[in-house]
């Protein structure tokens, strides 16, 4: 639980009216005289109880405005053009008692909202987010306007998930840019957003956006409960709230999709999915989501079904290779080398002539190489990465087969594997695989090919048992849901047909609610 | 997006795990061993008794939504005999899956995996069906509906290939003379995939297995020459050398594995799940150390086993339990519907 800030009331610091700077420095604000502190005691009051609550932090800025009138604010928290005009502009000959009602002040401030502080400790709270506080002599609590401006990226193209078609630009860490960036595509008026504040710290805003009549509202009251309910002290992005949202706290699969894609966020929104927007996160999460989903790409939609069909497949044939591949060959070179036609067998066996591990040692080396590769090339600059990746790839692999630490096979073994695992489009479901790689290899190590199977089993039957926010993990392929399978599994269908069955997808989803 | 707790499909799976009682059509040598030559008419003869299974199940199923086999016998046939019949389903259950996994163990253990022993294997077999179990009733049904994606194409295969291979005679399935009942063959061949459409995938697997093996070799070879059945596989490989896998057999091993997992978590779960529904009614999960505990049974008991014959032998036992409890299900339900009242607990 959190604990209440603890406001102890104090006589009028000495240096009270000379806190921070400015916020313009333009010379129609000055300062006033602390002599006016007598006059207006409970402004000054509450200004003692703020900044000591803050802890008095050298970027807080006192600004009085008029007699009576003074605001506070976190000077890099907040954009100081609209304090000039917004505030200071309006209410540089207003009087004190202008401000009594709610109402009024409303009509004199050129701002959205005017809000009321339920208590000063609300005031602390809203000032530390980023608000300004407006104190006026005579009012018990503060108003408090959101004024928040900040330094922030421009919105770029996609880093993590390029694409040859389809638009460019990406989340960036404002909340209100990304919420904009989805409004901008979803035009509807039954678009969804819910904020809410998590971090008992950082206090954190988080936006749940979903479709009116498309997303479950069971599953919408399941996420914003969920997001009300965490009393983490920190959530710096958006991935501390996964683990919050799914549940499970050792999940070996991905239950959210992150993204910085706008165009994935808004399909996911569209699909009936609740997407989860963080500030100061460029990566939204797209809940729920299915095994599925995360081999798709959002390119798949901008390109003919056939191609996406082929893409697809591709990459089911590249996820293959990089979870198997290395199994595969242990299986194939320690204990079943007759399911390989004869030559193929002695070519194996040719190139392991010299090799002093067996081949579960030769596979691990070699994986345990290409996981530092891919780490130290992730870390690494982008002008030394591509370096790195040279002489990881090439000079070490070709040293190491020549060396006869590991075999030429093993070697084309390792680049498929790697570029399988490239080949998957999500990088956090790029990286479960990776893990699963070693169950299926130290499996193929015990009982070969066989034990390869029972690894698949195993995996499948954990991902069976998976359900993220109610919904299987696996489907529709398990459990099965014909249309939805038609719709958008191996194959996209063309979009005039995909509008069909989502109708039909939707009236069965329905339908199936209502017996359940 | 929402999901219902079991769908349509995954009831009517279910039904067809529980109704059929045919897991063994998947072992054409037991069949044949039963059955012999005419072990292709099997499959065929089943439809009726498994339709009939289907529907009691279901029957039993509209009567008891909300309740399992363990939970609503002691109301339907009084405390004893609920013991009775349950245990008469348990042991069948607990036959099937100790059927299962160990014969799978021992053909690997005879042919692929020479060096590793039994009882590893049967383990090995085990510990995928405990998770299941352990995961619960979705997760088995989940588990059964992907399979049935790598198993669906391999019976397709199975089913069409063979014509193309222009090895089959069909008067190996004499002495019915296949002229008297169709002057062609093939016509014939569609008209029994025909039959089977839409109805149950395990059993469009049993003739595919089956008779096709007494189609390319006859009788008795087709009884020696299936071990369990991968030999069959010499009917479909191509004649070409350059063939990357030759061995396809060890293919058609794998996927026979994930039928015969299928299958013994099926029986498995039910069996667990009966006996601690008869234990305790009133208990809404299996206890896990349970579980463990009947899985560790699975494996002693497989140790008595002394090679795949042995396990034939037992097989041959346990189908006449399957047998009986084909004919108690209809009875349940016809005790159903004549109790109606009493079984709901007026």
């Amino acid at each position: 639980m959190r604990k209440p800030i603890k406001i102890t009331p104090r006589s009028l610091p000495a240096d009270a009216g000379m806190l921070g700077p400015p916020p313009d420095g333009s010379p129609e604000a000055p300062d006033f005289p602390l002599d006016a502190a007598s006059r207006f005691d409970d402004v000054e009051e509450q200004i003692s109880l703020i900044t000591t609550a803050l802890g008095n932090p050298s970027d807080l800025t006192v600004r009085r405005i008029s007699d009576g009138i003074v605001c506070l604010f976190l000077s890099p928290l907040v954009e100081q053009g609209a304090v000039r005009h917004s505030l200071v502009e309006p209410l540089s000959k207003a009087d004190w008692s202008e401000l009594q009602e709610n109402s009024r002040a409303a009509r004199l401030l050129p701002v959205a909202v005017v809000s009321e502080a339920r208590s000063v400790e609300g005031a602390v709270d809203k000032a530390a987010e980023g608000e300004v506080a407006l104190i006026v002599h005579g009012r018990p609590t503060p108003y408090t306007l959101d004024l928040r401006g900040r330094v922030a990226r421009q919105i770029s193209p996609p880093i993590s998930e390029p694409s040859v078609r389809g638009p460019r630009d990406s989340l960036t860490e404002r909340l209100s840019d990304n919420l904009a960036l989805v409004r901008q595509r979803i035009r509807s008026r039954n678009l969804r957003v819910r904020e809410l504040t998590v971090g008992l710290d950082t206090r954190t805003r988080v936006a749940v956006c979903y479709f009116e009549g498309k997303a479950s509202p069971e599953i919408v009251d399941a996420v914003v409960r969920r997001l009300s309910a965490i009393d983490t002290p920190s959530v710096l992005d958006s991935s501390y709230l996964m683990t919050y949202l799914s549940q499970k706290t050792w999940t070996l699969f991905p239950p959210a999709v992150a993204t910085e894609r706008a165009d994935r966020v808004c399909a996911g929104i569209l699909q009936g999915r609740v997407a989860v927007i963080c500030d100061n996160s460029p990566f939204a999460l797209v809940i729920p989501i299915q095994m599925v989903t995360l081999f798709q790409a959002n390119e798949d939609h901008y390109s003919l079904a056939i191609h996406s069909f082929l893409l697809r497949t591709v990459r089911i044939i590249g996820w293959l290779a990089a979870t198997m591949a290395p199994g595969l060959y242990i299986g194939i070179a320690s204990f079943n080398p007759g399911i390989l036609p004869a030559p193929a067998v002695m070519t194996i066996a040719a190139a392991r002539q010299g090799v002093p591990y067996p081949p579960v040692i030769e596979v691990l080396i070699m994986d345990i190489a290409l996981e530092m590769l891919a780490e130290a090339s992730v870390r690494l600059p982008t002008y030394v990465g591509g370096a790195a990746t040279v002489v990881g790839g090439l000079i070490l692999g070709t040293a190491a087969a020549q060396a006869r630490l590991v075999s030429n096979v093993m070697i084309i073994v390792v680049a498929l594997t790697a570029i399988g695992s490239f080949a998957i489009p999500d990088y956090q479901n790029q990286l479960s695989w990776r893990t699963m790689k070693y169950l299926y290899t130290l499996s193929a190590a015990f009982l070969g090919i066989i034990g390869l199977t029972t690894a698949g089993l195993i995996i499948l039957v954990y991902v069976c048992s998976m359900d993220v926010l109610g919904v299987p993990y696996m489907s529709p392929i398990a459990p099965w849901r014909w249309t939805a399978m038609m719709k958008d599994v191996a194959v996209r269908v063309p979009d005039p047909l995909a509008v069909e069955l989502g109708k039909q997808q939707r009236a069965e989803e329905a339908e199936g609610a209502a017996d359940a | 997006m929402r999901e219902p707790y079991l769908s349509w499909p995954e009831a009517a799976w279910l039904i067809m795990q529980y109704s059929t009682c045919a897991n063994y059509l998947f072992m054409p040598q037991l069949l044949y061993s039963v059955s012999g030559r005419f072990s292709w008419a099997v499959p065929i003869i089943a439809i009726p008794p498994a339709i009939v299974g289907a529907w009691a199940v279901y029957y039993l199923h509209t009567r008891f939504p909300e309740e399992r086999l363990g939970q609503f016998l002691p109301r339907l046939v009084g405390r004893p005999l609920s013991i009775a019949i349950g245990g008469l389903y348990i042991l069948f259950w607990m036959g099937g899956a100790l059927t299962n996994v160990t014969v799978f163990a021992h053909y690997l253990s005879d042919t692929k995996l020479q060096f590793t022993p039994v009882t590893v294997l049967v383990a090995t077999n085990v510990l995928v069906v405990l998770l299941v179990s352990l995961s619960g009733l979705k997760t088995l049904v989940r588990v059964n509906d992907a399979l049935v994606f790598i198993v669906a194409p391999f019976i397709l295969f199975s089913w069409l290939w063979p014509f193309f291979a222009s090895k089959l005679d069909f008067s190996n399935l004499a002495p019915v003379k296949l002229p008297e009942l169709a002057s062609d063959p093939l016509r014939m061949a569609m008209a029994a995939v025909t039959m089977y459409h839409g109805y149950q995938i395990i059993l469009i697997a049993g003739p595919a297995l089956i008779t096709m093996p007494l189609l390319a070799f006859g009788w008795p070879y087709a009884n020696l020459l299936t071990y369990p059945a991968a030999s069959f596989m010499e009917v479909v490989a191509p004649k070409t050398g350059l063939f990357p896998i030759r061995r396809f057999d060890f293919v058609l091993t794998v996927l026979f594995r994930y039928i015969m997992i299928v299958a013994a978590m099926s029986y498995f779960y039910s069996a667990a799940q009966t006996l601690s529904d008869l234990v305790s009614p009133t208990a809404r999960r299996m206890h896990p150390w349970f579980v463990v505990a009947l899985g560790i049974i699975l494996v002693i008991l497989s140790t008595v086993f002394k090679g795949i014959r042995t396990v034939m032998q037992f097989a041959s036992v346990w189908v006449i339990l399957g047998a009986g409890v084909a004919v108690i299900a209809p009875l349940l339900a016809l005790v159903a519907f004549v109790r109606l009242d009493a079984a709901r607990g007026r």
